[in-house]
């Protein structure tokens, strides 16, 4: 799928549409767009749907169905590969209404208060759409920012670099995949925030003593991480778990003197906020 | 809609599976009379931050996936004025600790008239990470609803 010397370019056909109407012109477009379209809010009035192929001869139709929703239409020819096609994607999604997570491709937001910017990574976990990853930027964006934080299975850097944004200093994001810390490394230069990425299996490893901990990771690692938890560690939010493991997520930490004081649940995902009475 | 001639003309077009084959194939999408119903039947690799149909029923419904790196996005869209009610039945993470596909069902009751239809929509992701594609598996079943 992805580009060769040799191959001919695709055409790529964006139309801008009213933001308010571009589900009702997908409704009639995407009957006619079996390999699907990419979609990208351009600000909070026009959104941008881009399609590729190699003969849009359907091209002059699609105007008449998008009628007067259509603001603006561009063809161009462009290389035939992925990665072409997903710089068209919008990546950009609100959390509490007070934090905006976005691809370097979205325009930033006029009047954002805080905005994270996240370049989408092979093995970088973390766009900020997962459901569980909302929920625990949700549960951060809650608490009183203020001293160490160590996110556990950092990805591509999202909840770090959102807490070091908030005020939590130092910060640390660890994962198993050098992938990751990479782009955690380079998230963290990109949104020009001190963040410390490093590479640590926490199946071997103790988590750092920091007083807030921030983990997305599956059950059996947050098991391991409880066992071993620092005294220092005064609240962890707790991610990457479905609904049905939170009584469990919850017991692990028990010992280790945590209660819930907080929890989001989305699509069966759970986010919780454990923290000492 | 007006009257039960009418509403009974809409029941049977919706679940009629040569409407449902022919808008559905450019899509991967096979449809089949099922007791009493329509079976369809769909399969497709969707690129990365693609939005793509894996679901279309002509006058009722159509449902659209969005894979992303780290997660699912899924648009549920009616097509017709009484908007279908989804229910999530199962699998919401299912298979995020797993090797197995991720999965997901759900039921689907509409109120059509004479008859409302139910259906159950199971769609299936497998992930190749490295490609930055997603095979999409869909079936459903839809059924007129006569007691």
């Amino acid at each position: 799928m992805d580009g060769v010397p040799g191959r001919p370019d695709m055409r790529r056909v964006a139309l801008t549409l009213r933001a308010d109407a571009v589900e009702e012109v997908l409704d009639r477009l995407m009957p006619l767009l079996p390999q699907g379209v990419y979609e990208r809010a351009l600000d909070a009035e026009r959104t941008e749907v881009s399609f590729f192929g190699d003969g849009l001869a359907a091209a002059a139709a699609l105007d008449a169905l998008a009628g007067d929703d259509l603001l603006g239409r561009e063809e161009e020819e462009v290389p035939d590969s992925r990665e072409e096609r997903r710089r068209h994607a919008g990546r950009a999604w609100t959390v509490s209404d007070r934090l905006r997570v976005r691809s370097p491709g979205d325009p930033p937001a006029a009047g954002a208060a805080l905005e994270v910017v996240i370049e989408p990574a092979p093995g970088a976990f973390g766009t900020g759409a997962h459901p569980t990853t909302r929920g625990c930027l949700e549960l951060l964006l809650e608490l009183e920012p203020g001293g160490g934080l160590a996110d556990l299975g950092c990805g591509s850097g999202v909840v770090a670099i959102a807490a070091a944004r908030l005020g939590w200093e130092p910060v640390y994001a660890l994962d198993f995949d050098e992938r990751a810390v990479a782009a955690a490394g380079r998230n963290a230069q990109r949104n020009d925030v001190e963040v410390r990425a490093l590479l640590v299996d926490l199946r071997e490893i103790p988590a750092p003593p920091a007083h807030t901990l921030t983990a997305n990771i599956p059950l059996d690692i947050h098991e391991r991480v409880a066992a071993t938890l620092s005294p220092a560690t005064a609240r962890v939010i707790v991610s990457g778990i479905t609904a049905s493991q939170e009584p469990a997520a919850t017991a692990a930490y028990a010992p280790a003197g945590l209660v819930p004081q907080g929890r989001r649940i989305a699509g069966g995902w759970a986010a919780l906020l454990l923290g000492r009475p | 809609m007006g009257g039960a001639a009418a509403g009974a003309a809409l029941t049977l077009a919706v679940l009629d599976p040569e409407t449902a084959a022919a808008a559905g194939a450019p899509h991967g999408q096979l449809a089949s009379a099922v007791g009493g119903g329509l079976r369809l039947s769909c399969h497709k690799l969707v690129e990365d931050a693609a939005r793509s149909t894996i679901l279309l029923v002509p006058g009722l419904l159509r449902l659209d996936v969005r894979p992303l790196e780290d997660s699912l996005q899924v648009f549920a869209r009616a097509l017709h004025p009484v908007p279908p009610r989804w229910e999530l039945i199962d699998g919401a993470a299912a298979g995020a600790a797993t090797d197995e596909p991720y999965r997901l069902d759900w039921r689907v009751d509409a109120l059509l008239e004479p008859h409302p239809v139910r259906g159950e929509v199971t769609v299936t992701m497998t992930v190749d990470f490295d490609r930055g594609v997603a095979h999409f598996v869909t079936h459903a079943v839809l059924r007129e609803i006569t007691t």
